[in-house]
C-alpha cells in the first residue's frame, strides 16, 4: 500500500527581515530565492509515514515542529523538496481555528463542518456524535466566546476527531482540558488508530509520546536528527537535553559563583538522577529504582547538619519530603571547607509528570531547623508505559471476579 | 460508502513545479473549488449577513430599513429644501432622489467592496496559518453579501419608481444585466486588492482616500451629460459609472443599454478576472510568510 504521507527533501524558509523591497518583490510572481541570511524553518526532511501509524515528532521549541505540521497539512508551500498526501487531513494546529467567535456551538459545527468539506447533510449524521463527545450540555446554543477554554477545547477536538480523517494532525492540544476529557480524547484517538487512522502528533509531554507513538521524530534546527522507534528517539533526545543542560550548566557556573549569596554557610551542586542502568537522567521511569546525588560543600562550622529531599509536584504539592534524620543517618558536625558526596536512593513511584527535586541543607538548634542557604533544585520528568494519573504511583494491579450468577435485584426491575 | 462520498483530499506540494511563475490554469482551478464550496459560500454569507446585526433588536430588518431611511431623507433633503432638477427633461417631486439613489446602489457596494477587500485576508490570520481554508472563496462570499444589500436596496428603488413616476419600465429586467459585467469587474478587484494589502498595509489608506474622490469622480447626484467632453474618459475608466448610468437607463429612461459598451466592459472584466486568479494562485503560497 501507498505511504499516507511523504515527504521527500522538504525544505522551508522563512524571510528573515521583511523590508518594503522584499513585500514589494512577493507581489512579483517570480519564484522567491532565499538570502544568505534567511531562516530555514525546516531542511532535508525526508520521511514516509504508513496508515494506521501513530508518528510523535519531538524537539525543542523553533525547531520546525510547527512547520513540518504546517507542510503535511498543506497550508504551507515547501520552498524545496516534495510533500505528497493521499487523504483527507484535519489539522488540530490550533484548537477551534475555524470557530466563530461570534456563533453558538451548534453552527460553529456545521460550519468547520465545512471547512472540512462536509455537507449539511453529512455533517448533520455526525453531529449527534460530535455533540456527545463534547458534552458540554446546553451551552452547546451559546456563542462559543462564552466558552472556557476547556469547553472550546472540547467542542474543537470533537469536531476534529469525528470527522472520520485519514490523518490527524495534533499540535500540543491534548494538554487543554480535564483528566477525564483527555483521557477520553487519548481512547478515541486509540480505536481510531484501530480503524486505520494515522496520527502526527507534537508535544513536549515525552510521556504522551511514548504511550501513544508507534514511530517518533527528532528534529532539531530544522533537521531530521532522528527517526525511528519510539523509545530509541527519546533515548536520544534525553541523551541531547542532558548534554545542553551540562553545557549551559558550566557557563552558568562562573556566573553562579560570583552571585551565590554572601550569607550562604553551605553550596550544593551537581545535582544529579541516575537511572538503574547507572546512566545520569532527567526523565526516570515510573518505579524506577533511583539516585539523586550531589555535591555538599560546608563554608562554616556546622554542628547538626541535616540533609533534606522534597519531591514537588509542578502545583507545588509536597509529594515526598525526607530528612537525614528521617534515615536514621546522624550527621557529625560538619568543618568548614569540608566537603561530601549525598546520596538518596529510591523507587520513582511517580505517576508521568513533571517534578521538581529540591535538596538542601540545614542546622538544628534546639530542634529548630536553621537554613545554611544552600539548596538547589532539579526538575525531572517521570515518563511511564503504564496509563496512571496523579501523584503517586502505586504499582497496581486488578481483578474482576464474579461472585454469583446474575439474578434480578428486588426494586430494579 | 462514506469514504466515496468523503471529498478525499490529495494533494502533492513539489517546490520545483510550484516555482512556475504563472498558473495558467488558475481561473479554471479557482471556479472548480468555488462550486465544491458551495455549500461553505452560502454558510458563510449567511453567517455574515446575521453576524451584521446579531444582537441588534431588528435584526435583518435593518439591512431593509437603512436604505429605505436614507432614500426618505433624500427625498426631503434634495426635493423640497433644495428644490433641485436633475436635468431640464426629468422634473418633478422626488426625480432628484430617484436619480441619485440609482448612483449609490452601484457606488455603496463599490465602496463596501474596496474596503472589505483591504482586510479581507489581513483579518483572517487564522485561515491562512491554522485551517486548511479556501482563501479563494472569501471574496466571492463577500460580494454576495453585497448583492443581497443590493438586491434589497433595488427593491426599495423600483417601489419608489412605481410611487414617483406611476409605472416600471419593462426594460428594469435587464438590471441583472447590466450589473453582471460590474460584479466580474469587482471580484477582479477583489482579488488583486485584498492580495496586494496583504503585503503592503498602505493599501487601506489608500482606499479611503479613493473612495472619497470616487464619490465626487461618479455621477451619483448629478446626471453624467453634465461632465465636460474632456473629463469624459473618467467615465469611461470607472465602473461604477457605468452601472450608475445603465441603471437609470433601464429603470427609469426605459432604454436598452447600449450593447457595444456592454460587450466591451465584460470583455474587459473577465480578462481581468482571469489574471487576477492566476495571479493570486502564485501569490497565496506566500501569505503565511507574512501574516
Amino acid at each position: 500500500m501507498e505511504p499516507l504521507i511523504q515527504l521527500k527533501n522538504v525544505g522551508k524558509f522563512y524571510p528573515a527581515r521583511l523590508t518594503s523591497g522584499r513585500l514589494l518583490r512577493c507581489l512579483w510572481p517570480a519564484p522567491m530565492k532565499p538570502k544568505p541570511n534567511d531562516f530555514w524553518a525546516l531542511r532535508d526532511v525526508s520521511f514516509e509515514l504508513k496508515r494506521g501509524t501513530v508518528l510523535g515528532v519531538i524537539g525543542r521549541n523553533g525547531m520546525g515542529k510547527s512547520t513540518l505540521l504546517q507542510l503535511i497539512a498543506g497550508l504551507l508551500d515547501p520552498s524545496e523538496g516534495a510533500v505528497t498526501v493521499r487523504g483527507t487531513v484535519a489539522a488540530l494546529l490550533e484548537l477551534g481555528a475555524g470557530f466563530n467567535p461570534e456563533f453558538t456551538g451548534r453552527e460553529n459545527i456545521f460550519l468547520s463542518g465545512s471547512i472540512y468539506g462536509y455537507t449539511q447533510e453529512m455533517m448533520a449524521e455526525k453531529y449527534e456524535e460530535v455533540v456527545r463527545f463534547a458534552d458540554i450540555g446546553n451551552h452547546l446554543d451559546q456563542p462559543v466566546k462564552t466558552y472556557s477554554s476547556g469547553m472550546f477545547a472540547r467542542l474543537a477536538f470533537a469536531v476534529a476527531i469525528n470527522v472520520d480523517p485519514d490523518l490527524l494532525l495534533v499540535d500540543e492540544i491534548l494538554s487543554v482540558g480535564d483528566m477525564e476529557f483527555q483521557s477520553k480524547c487519548f481512547r478515541k484517538i486509540e480505536s481510531l488508530r484501530e480503524s486505520g487512522m494515522s496520527i502526527l502528533f507534537v508535544s513536549h509531554g515525552l510521556d504522551s509520546v511514548n504511550t501513544l507513538c508507534d514511530e517518533a521524530l527528532l528534529l532539531n534546527h530544522g533537521r531530521m536528527l532522528e527517526y525511528g522507534k519510539t523509545k530509541d528517539v527519546i533515548d536520544s533526545y534525553m541523551n541531547m537535553l542532558a548534554a545542553m543542560s551540562k553545557e549551559s550548566d558550566m557557563a552558568q557556573d562562573s556566573e553562579d559563583a560570583a552571585e551565590k549569596v554572601s550569607g550562604a554557610r553551605a553550596e550544593i551542586c551537581d545535582v544529579k538522577v541516575i537511572n538503574s542502568r547507572g546512566v545520569e537522567t532527567i526523565h526516570p521511569y515510573t518505579g524506577e529504582r533511583c539516585r539523586v546525588q550531589y555535591r555538599l560543600l560546608f563554608y562554616d562550622n556546622v554542628d547538626h547538619p541535616v540533609i533534606t529531599l522534597q519531591t514537588r509536584t509542578m502545583l507545588g504539592v509536597i509529594a515526598s519530603d525526607i530528612t537525614s534524620e528521617d534515615c536514621n543517618q546522624l550527621l557529625r558536625p560538619a568543618r568548614r571547607g569540608e566537603e561530601f558526596l549525598i546520596s538518596f536512593e529510591m523507587d520513582m513511584n511517580l505517576c508521568p509528570g513533571a517534578y521538581r527535586l529540591g535538596v538542601g541543607v540545614v542546622d538544628t538548634l534546639e530542634g529548630q531547623h536553621v537554613p545554611l542557604f544552600g539548596q538547589e533544585a532539579l526538575t525531572i520528568e517521570v515518563i511511564s508505559e503504564q496509563n496512571a494519573r496523579g501523584i503517586v504511583y502505586l504499582n497496581h494491579s486488578m481483578s474482576v471476579e464474579p461472585v454469583n450468577a446474575a439474578k434480578a435485584v428486588p426494586g430494579h426491575e | 460508502m462514506k469514504a466515496n462520498e468523503k471529498q478525499m483530499r490529495c494533494y502533492h506540494r513539489d517546490a520545483a513545479s510550484s516555482q512556475r511563475m504563472v498558473e495558467w490554469a488558475g481561473l479554471s482551478v479557482m471556479m472548480r473549488s468555488w462550486r465544491r464550496h458551495r455549500e461553505l459560500i452560502r454558510a458563510l454569507t449567511k453567517r455574515e449577513l446575521l453576524q451584521r446585526y446579531r444582537g441588534s433588536m431588528l435584526g435583518l430588518c435593518w439591512s431593509v430599513m437603512n436604505p429605505l431611511v436614507l432614500l426618505l431623507i433624500y427625498t426631503v433633503v434634495f426635493s423640497t429644501i433644495m428644490k433641485s432638477q436633475w436635468n431640464d427633461t426629468m422634473t418633478g417631486f422626488g426625480i432628484f432622489a430617484i436619480m441619485m439613489y440609482c448612483g449609490l446602489i452601484a457606488y455603496n457596494f463599490f465602496c463596501e467592496m474596496l474596503s472589505s477587500s483591504s482586510r479581507l485576508i489581513l483579518d483572517k490570520p487564522n485561515y491562512v496559518r491554522k485551517v486548511a481554508f479556501p482563501l479563494e472563496i472569501l471574496p466571492v462570499v463577500m460580494i454576495a453579501n453585497g448583492l443581497i444589500h443590493a438586491m434589497i436596496a433595488t427593491g426599495i428603488l423600483l417601489a419608489s419608481i412605481l410611487i414617483v413616476v406611476g409605472h416600471i419600465p419593462w426594460t428594469a429586467v435587464l438590471l441583472p444585466l447590466v450589473w453582471a459585467p460590474f460584479i466580474v469587474n469587482c471580484l477582479a478587484i477583489s482579488f488583486i486588492l485584498s492580495t496586494v494589502s496583504t503585503f503592503i498595509r498602505d493599501v487601506q489608506h489608500v482606499v479611503g482616500i479613493l473612495l472619497v474622490a470616487l464619490f465626487f469622480l461618479t455621477p451619483v447626484f448629478y446626471s453624467s451629460d453634465k461632465v465636460p467632453p474632456y473629463l469624459r474618459w473618467l467615465l469611461f475608466v470607472n465602473p461604477v459609472a457605468y452601472v450608475t448610468e445603465n441603471t437609470r437607463k433601464v429603470c427609469v429612461y426605459g432604454l436598452v443599454p447600449d450593447w457595444k459598451s456592454w460587450l466591451l466592459f465584460m470583455g474587459v472584466s473577465v480578462v481581468l478576472l482571469y489574471v487576477a486568479a492566476c495571479w493570486f494562485q502564485v501569490i497565496r503560497k506566500r501569505f503565511p510568510d507574512v501574516i
